[in-house]
């Protein structure tokens, strides 16, 4: 479709609409309802009421205008700025930790076709290694800014624990593309298209049930999320590298963490559960395109309510049990399947 | 000497003891209420009965004469049953109002309640009323319900300040301490009567309800009020001295202490803990390291300078011995002109209070004379004053005249310092304020040459600095350290070199003095030095401790 | 002896933590579950619009007693200032007109925030005139300064008390005698 003449102009108007709909309104919209979903979830998973003070005149809806009230307070409390030689790393250190969050969903297609997807690069799954791991440059530079023992130990806990799980992931996901041919996330996602044994989609879950396991587990690690949030744990670091963080700046490292929760669960759909396909559907009426991305952000608030529960179920691991994870289950597991995928394909080839 | 057994053990002493002090001398306590060493005996509190063998009654032991052979027990049940019972006839009309009575805590009666008696009363009827908190004079009030008639009070005033205002009123459980009509109690030694009631009847108007008595700490000292220097207790509480307690010294002031010399505590509220030294922006306050800083830099000046100037250094007779030393080397290292100012003479008495006003003339007479050879007076100071192109006054409280101030403002340059605030301070142009005598150690002697050191002090406040470590500082700074002591030289130190020095003061030692202290030897050894000296009062010598205050049991520090 | 703790020894399936992960799933959820939709197994105090009635015994912020005529009836005789463990209790004392009563605090002053709530000043007073039986509990405010609890505010309190000053325990006494307190006469 034509916005404007100019092929270059109609380029740019098309993904900035594409990054409205998708990142503006889906993404940062999602993370915002999770900054109150979870702490309401949490509660009635543990027997409370939750948040539900929140109130326009006699309306309280359960306290769902928390997610009103709790940016109001973040934008009105003091920007407090701990005694610092590094002020200016500090204030970036948010922005650092934000950018790389959102800059990911620019390669996750969201529908069928190549216009599906803010930036239909080949880079695909490689690109988002790339921008993802800069994530960990944020919290370095705040942890070591902050200058703050607590923060300090926060950051290094999450130097080496988003190191060792990159890895790991990074391996992990090398057999979804054995699998596809492909590191072009669309690609992947056509591919899954297809059936296994004549009933089963050949999605990643299916076709990789080890890799999506290994994939959700290093990806929580990733995210520094229960029951790998050690670098923030409360009851040792106080707040871990955010303890010197307030205000908006702590709203921003909040919402980072809840939009790669939405990015993990982006992922794992694409990779893991077929995108935005619907078993047993096909075709490209616009009424089915409009019910495929709806079928991909179902599956994608799928694996946002799976790490949520993960969150509320299971105790933090200790950090040394962290790392003795990382390097000793998920590194060789992640190996193995790669070797046992590589061996199955060639044996299937050679058939 | 007759002997006599108390309790199964025996004991000899002199034709005339009373079996109270007898047992005293054996460490056996016998309860009294009337009974004051310091006086004549009463007998009348009946609380001191002993069982004496062979005596169908029991003697009250604070009266009864020692005979030989005679068997005394105070122990037996006939004794408990009689201190109780005389418990509970003198309790029998007493309010018992121990949480209000300022007393309580240092109370005979209640001691003597709990140790001997606990007993519940058995009145029925309606206790006697009588006045309470009456006015007897300007220093002291009378809770009349809370009086036991021991008649400490009235003694004291018939027999030691011989002035006779109290008397006993009506008879039987009607008696009362009174004065006679238009008579108040208003002798200089009034507050006495309140230290040897054993009740809480009579009590200070200052100091009552000021703070209970538990919650003070008590600390050993000497009074500076005058050149008796009598020997006092100083409770104070959060480092703020709270009362002054006359406590017992045979060679000075006995059991007794005057009134002026209690209120002599109410100096603290003029103490100084600012100094004010010279700024670009005009006087500013300072601590007195500020002050010691500019002084040392005049001295400089002048050291140094070719021309010498004239420096004069005034010290006050109120100074510690200490002081007077370190300041007395400081003056003859500058070549100083030396003045000691005094204040003016007051009306003294016969029993304490002394002629001389300050607490150190004879020691700084003595030490001046031994360093210097000749020093001047205030009248001296004034003449000179002209010729002075920097004076330094070490202070404590003199009397500060007119001629004074004008000699002052002749000076060129004048440093004062000083415990605190007076009109001296404020013509001065550098002040450094110095601990005051109750927050420092070292010794005074007073008027009949009898030297006490001032033993346990209360904290300073840590912008003021002891006058003789002030000396020590400037003889550093300015005279490149050529005196024999530095400012962390201790009192005893000092004192060593004063004993060394002068030689009234030889053979005395510094760790003797603590307590009661010792006479001046005038180059005697000690073994001919006289026990008591002349111009002190001659106080019936006492073998036993004083009993009628009982220590209370400090809870907390202060 | 040491009680021995059977340690569980887990097997292959339970070391891989799929299946016990998913078990733990399953209960977090159902709780979600019953608590949004079903039965409410909720137990929380909405207060302060709901609250839980205080223990009669309650030890809360100080109160002042007062007289039948309104005056206060601490004698300032300092022994809960003495019994005090915090040491909160400052307590200045003067001479009162009534000779009868003689003395009283002119400054009753407490400061809340070094109290520990022990209840010794009650147990020491002889009066009945300090007690901590107001059933306040909230002592918020803006300032440490704010903290420190006065003699006007300790009387905003007060109960009345007729409980026998100084004197015998009677069983006479009004509010069922518990305030009488017996004394050595």
């Amino acid at each position: 479709m034509q916005l404007f003449t100019d092929p270059i102009l109609n380029v740019i108007a098309w993904t900035l609409i594409k990054f409205a709909g998708f990142v503006l309104v889906f993404v940062m919209g999602l993370a915002t309802v999770l900054t109150w979903t979870e702490r309401k979830y949490s509660a009635l998973i543990q027997n409370r009421p939750g948040p539900n003070r929140a109130n326009i005149g006699n309306l309280r809806l359960g306290g769902l205008f928390h997610m009103l009230a709790d940016p109001i307070k973040m934008l009105t409390k003091e920007d407090f700025s701990p005694d610092t030689p590094n002020p200016i790393m500090f204030r970036l250190a948010p922005i650092v930790a934000f950018i790389p969050a959102l800059m990911v969903f620019a390669v996750i297609p969201f529908g069928p076709g190549d216009q599906m997807v803010i930036a239909n690069t080949e880079l695909g799954i490689l690109f988002i290694f790339a921008i993802s791991s800069l994530n960990v440059y944020g919290a370095v530079m705040g942890s070591w800014a902050s200058n703050n023992k607590w923060s300090l130990m926060g950051g290094l806990r999450i130097t080496a624990q988003m190191i060792s799980y990159e890895v790991a992931i990074g391996l992990v996901l090398c057999g979804v593309f054995m699998i596809y041919g492909s590191v072009d996330l669309q690609q992947i996602v056509v591919a899954q298209g297809q059936t296994i044994l004549g009933f089963l989609p050949a999605w990643g879950i299916f076709t990789q049930p080890l890799a999506f396991i290994l994939y959700l587990a290093c990806a929580i690690a990733e995210n520094k999320r229960a029951p790998f949030d050690t670098a923030e744990a409360e009851s040792e670091l106080t707040a871990g590298w955010w303890t010197e963080y307030s205000s908006m700046n702590f709203a921003v490292l909040a919402l980072s963490e809840f939009i790669e929760i939405v990015l993990i669960g982006c992922l794992g759909a694409t990779l893991f559960l077929g995108g935005w396909h619907i078993p047993g559907v096909s075709g490209d009426t616009p009424l089915l395109v409009a019910l495929q991305i709806g079928a991909f952000l179902l599956k994608a608030i799928f694996l946002v309510w799976l790490q949520m529960t993960i969150r509320w179920t299971l105790p933090r691991f200790r950090y040394d049990q962290v790392m003795r994870l990382g390097w000793r289950i998920m590194l060789p597991a992640a190996l193995a399947n790669l070797v046992l995928t590589g061996i199955a394909l060639t044996l299937i080839d050679r058939r | 000497m007759p002997k006599v057994t108390i309790d199964g053990r025996e004991i000899e002493v002199p034709a005339g003891t009373t079996v109270l002090r007898a047992a005293k001398q054996l460490g056996i306590d016998i309860p009294v209420f009337c009974y004051h060493p310091g006086m004549s005996i009463a007998a009348n509190c009946r609380m001191c009965l002993v069982e004496v063998e062979k005596s169908p009654k029991p003697l009250p032991g604070c009266y009864t004469e020692v005979a030989d052979g005679m068997v005394v027990r105070t122990q037996t049940d006939k004794v408990q049953a009689t201190q109780k019972a005389v418990l509970e006839f003198i309790l029998l009309n007493h309010p018992v109002d121990c949480p209000i009575c300022d007393q309580a805590g240092e109370c005979v009666l209640q001691e003597h309640f709990v140790t001997y008696s606990a007993k519940a009363s058995r009145l029925i009827s309606e206790k006697i009323g009588k006045p309470k908190a009456k006015i007897l004079g300007p220093t002291v009030v009378l809770d009349a319900e809370r009086c036991v008639v021991c008649t400490r009070c009235v003694r004291f005033c018939e027999e030691i300040s011989k002035t006779n205002e109290l008397t006993v009123e009506a008879r039987g459980e009607h008696s009362e301490i009174t004065t006679p009509e238009g008579v108040e109690l208003d002798n200089p030694y009034s507050l006495n009567v309140v230290d040897i009631c054993p009740v809480g009847a009579l009590t200070s108007r200052e100091f009552r309800f000021q703070r209970r008595v538990w919650f003070l700490d008590r600390r050993d000292s000497v009074c500076t009020g005058c050149g008796r220097g009598c020997s006092v207790r100083v409770d104070s509480h959060n480092n703020k001295v709270e009362r002054l307690l006359p406590r017992y010294n045979p060679d000075v002031n006995s059991y007794w202490m005057c009134d002026a010399g209690r209120q002599s505590l109410h100096s603290q509220d003029r103490a100084l803990t600012l100094g004010v030294v010279p700024g670009p922006d005009g006087p500013r306050q300072a601590p007195a390291a500020d002050g010691l800083r500019t002084l040392s830099s005049w001295l400089n000046d002048a050291v140094h300078s070719g021309t010498g100037p004239q420096i004069g250094v005034a010290l006050s007779a109120s100074l510690t011995n200490e002081d007077l030393y370190a300041w007395g080397k400081l003056a003859k290292q500058l070549g100083a002109n030396t003045y000691l100012l005094r204040r003016s003479p007051q009306q003294g008495d016969a029993l304490l209070r002394a002629d001389d006003r300050d607490c150190n003339t004879t020691g700084a007479q003595a030490i001046l004379t031994a360093v210097l050879g000749s020093f001047g007076d205030s009248a001296t100071l004034i003449g000179d004053s002209g010729a002075l192109d920097l004076l330094i006054v070490v202070d404590n409280g003199s009397d500060v005249t007119e001629e004074l101030l004008e000699a002052i403002a002749r000076v060129p340059k004048t440093a004062v310092l000083t415990d605190l605030s007076s009109a001296l301070a404020e013509a001065a142009e550098v002040v450094i304020p110095a601990t005051p005598l109750h927050r420092r150690d070292g010794t005074v002697t007073n008027v009949a040459g009898w030297v006490q050191r001032l033993q346990q002090p209360l904290k300073p406040a840590v912008t003021t600095v002891a006058p003789h470590a002030a000396a020590a500082h400037l003889g550093q700074t300015a005279l490149d350290g050529s005196l024999d002591f530095t400012e962390k030289s201790q009192p005893a130190e000092l004192f060593d070199r004063v004993a060394a020095a002068v030689p009234a003061f030889k053979f005395l030692s510094y760790g003797e003095l603590a307590d009661l202290g010792r006479g001046l030897g005038h180059g005697e050894p000690l073994a001919a030095r006289r026990p008591r000296l002349e111009g002190t009062p001659q106080w019936e010598p006492d073998p036993v401790a004083p009993t009628y205050t009982r220590p209370f049991q400090l809870r907390r520090g202060a | 002896m040491a009680k021995l703790v059977n340690r569980i020894q887990p097997d292959l399936v339970q070391q891989s933590y799929v299946v016990e992960i998913a078990k733990g799933l399953a209960i977090t959820s159902r709780a979600f579950v019953r608590n949004l939709f079903g039965k409410k197994d909720i137990v929380t105090v909405q207060y302060p619009e709901q609250k839980v009635p205080y223990a009669p015994r309650f030890r809360g912020k100080h109160l002042l007693t007062k007289r039948d005529d309104g005056q206060v009836r601490c004698v300032a005789c300092m022994l809960c200032a003495t019994a005090c463990p915090a040491n909160c209790i400052t307590i200045v004392a003067a001479e009162h007109d009534d000779r009868g009563i003689e003395k009283y605090p002119t400054q009753f002053e407490i400061d809340l925030l070094k109290c520990i709530y022990c209840g010794f000043c009650e147990e020491a007073c002889p009066c009945d005139a300090i007690r901590m039986d107001s059933g306040v509990h909230t002592l918020p405010s803006y300032t440490r300064r704010d903290q420190k609890t006065g003699k006007v505010d300790l009387l905003a309190l007060a109960k009345l008390s007729t409980a026998s000053q100084g004197g015998e325990f009677r069983a006479t006494d009004h509010e069922g005698t518990a305030h009488g307190r017996s004394s050595h006469h």
